[in-house]
């Protein structure tokens, strides 16, 4: 079984901000789409480790995590395959919190 | 003294000292717990201190229309400290009312257009302000529901 370990601190930036390409040079979807998308492909298991930034706006997360789902990764599979680290416990929780509404707007 | 009377003294000598223990553990325990319900006051107010803070900068970020990086990063500098004064309490978990109080928080004032290049400012009396407004609140009470679970 694959691990692949994704710092966003260290291998995309200390500080993400916004969602969408325009809103500045770290955003949720370039996150999801250049970095996460490629290593959820390519491996079995991806932990995504959220220390070591300057916090995160619900925003990013919503977009990087919630996005996942939108770009076709069902709640099902990223709960197999995603692992969320941090040492503030409430990412985690948002985190899965989005993927599970991102889950039920596609269903509607 | 006779035998008796000397098993009567000892026994005496015995109790007296049973309840100076005794007595001596209902004030420490008495005295911890009060020293305990401090400290959690304590937490309680700092937490609610932050919770406002947050809230008000949140308001200015909201209603006001130029980019302003420096702003959003103190917001989510601050909502982590809150974050880590909220740790302290001990219903602080996933599934708590604590910690779905302080994500509604969170979710209220960063979610959205937060950070978005082209967001507009809010009025005051806007849907965006009113939520963070509510979310505040709800944190607010819940935060003392903790401590009067807790520690009263």
């Amino acid at each position: 079984m694959s691990s692949f370990s994704i710092s966003v601190a260290k291998d995309f930036s200390p500080s993400p901000a916004g969602r969408f390409p325009e809103d500045g040079p770290f955003p949720g979807a370039v996150f999801r789409d250049r970095i996460l998308i490629p290593a959820i492909k390519g491996n079995d298991e991806v932990v995504v480790d959220l220390d070591g930034t300057d916090g995160f706006g619900s925003s990013f997360l919503e977009e990087t995590f919630g996005g996942l789902v939108r770009s076709g990764y069902p709640e099902a599979i990223l709960l197999q395959k995603l692992k969320v680290r941090s040492s503030r416990a409430s990412y985690e929780v948002r985190v899965w919190r989005y993927i599970k509404k991102a889950e039920s707007q596609k269903s509607k | 003294m006779t035998e008796t009377q000397t098993i009567i003294q000892a026994t005496l000598q015995g109790v007296t000292w049973v309840l100076i223990v005794l007595g001596w553990m209902v004030v420490n325990h008495q005295n911890n717990k009060r020293e305990t319900r401090k400290e959690a006051r304590s937490m309680s107010d700092l937490a609610k201190i932050a919770t406002k803070k947050i809230s008000s900068l949140s308001e200015k970020y909201l209603t006001t229309v130029q980019e302003d990086e420096q702003l959003s990063l103190e917001i989510k500098s601050e909502l982590e400290l809150l974050e880590v004064e909220l740790e302290r309490f001990p219903d602080f978990s996933k599934e708590s009312p604590l910690m779905t109080k302080f994500s509604a928080f969170a979710d209220s004032i960063t979610g959205g257009e937060f950070e978005a290049k082209n967001r507009r400012a809010d009025a005051q009396d806007a849907d965006s302000v009113r939520k963070v407004r509510r979310s505040r609140t709800d944190l607010l009470s819940e935060i003392e529901n903790q401590f009067s679970k807790h520690f009263k």
